[in-house]
């Protein structure tokens, strides 16, 4: 019995040491000679305002697509949002609320990464992914979609650029929060 | 009767080693912006540092390091934008005697991290 619970334990502790580190194969055969902290991500906090002056409750605001200066950046979707307990009230298709009602966005730099199968691939997935050093930067959302509550799917166009500034030696900068009208 | 075997045997080693002819090997990098370096083909070091467009020197190969004709791939490693990966051909490159071969690298070289 005692060797049984041993042997267990041991499985256990084995398969407790098999992490998954997250890594694409890409990224785990590059190898970084830049020993300071490499910028990650973008923080912003959106909220989507009607004309009314209401505010969009979604669980998520969809395809953000973000530029930093001249290039882009990532097209990603806000955190999903659990919208059970916000004080909302139904107006047509759409799902609304008196109060702000901010979405919590965190952007990757978004790279492509091809099959890997040839040179030229390599060299531009290492050309791809820049670092942000420290500076003013400008980011630009070009556009981002939401669902209604019929299904259907409306994409805007705010074309908002919105200033921040990354520190030296850090992983993420915070954008701002950033209002988004919508018809 | 000794000394003249061991001689013919000497002759012999040295008429044979003398019909050995090297082959030549060099590198061209015409990938688009990055550098590569540590260039070998097999095990062979073929080259430093090779930026887009430029072509290694050619590296004589003995028979000391290779007996000729023979087939391998090239590994390098691959720099830009201070990040490295080490890749390896796909395709084999045969050398024979007595030839000047030049391997050129570029986008469609198939390539591989043996990693994946």
């Amino acid at each position: 019995m005692k060797k049984l619970v041993f042997a267990l334990a041991t499985g256990l502790l084995l398969l407790g040491c098999q992490k998954d580190d997250g890594l694409t194969s890409a990224s785990r055969n590059v190898v970084s000679e830049n020993s300071s902290i490499a910028f990650e991500d973008l923080l912003m906090l959106i909220s989507l305002k009607t004309a009314g002056g209401d505010y969009l409750v979604v669980e998520s605001v969809d395809s953000i697509n973000v530029f930093i200066n001249n290039g882009h950046w990532a097209k990603i979707s806000s955190s999903p949002f659990d919208t059970t307990n916000v004080d909302k009230f139904a107006l047509g298709n759409r799902t609304l609320t008196d109060d702000k009602l901010n979405y919590l966005v965190l952007a990757d730099q978004d790279i492509r990464e091809p099959d890997f199968t040839e040179a030229g691939e390599y060299a531009q997935f290492l050309n791809a992914s820049y670092d942000l050093d420290a500076g003013e930067y400008v980011c630009f959302i070009e556009s981002f979609q939401v669902t209604f509550n019929d299904n259907t799917t409306q994409t805007y166009y705010p074309l908002l650029y919105q200033t921040f500034k990354v520190e030296t030696n850090t992983r993420s900068a915070f954008v701002g929060e950033i209002e988004l009208n919508i018809d | 009767m000794k000394t003249r075997y061991i001689l013919s045997i000497l002759c012999a080693a040295f008429l044979l080693q003398s019909c050995y002819k090297p082959g030549k090997i060099q590198i061209q990098n015409n990938i688009n912006s990055v550098e590569i370096y540590d260039v070998q083909w097999g095990d062979i070091d073929v080259s430093g540092s090779l930026f887009p467009g430029e072509t290694s020197g050619k590296l004589k190969v003995y028979k000391s390091e290779a007996e000729l004709p023979e087939s391998h791939i090239v590994s390098f490693k691959m720099t830009a934008n201070q990040k490295t990966v080490f890749l390896k051909t796909v395709e084999k490159y045969k050398l024979e005697q007595d030839e000047e071969l030049l391997i050129i690298l570029d986008d469609a070289t198939a390539v591989e991290n043996p990693n994946n």
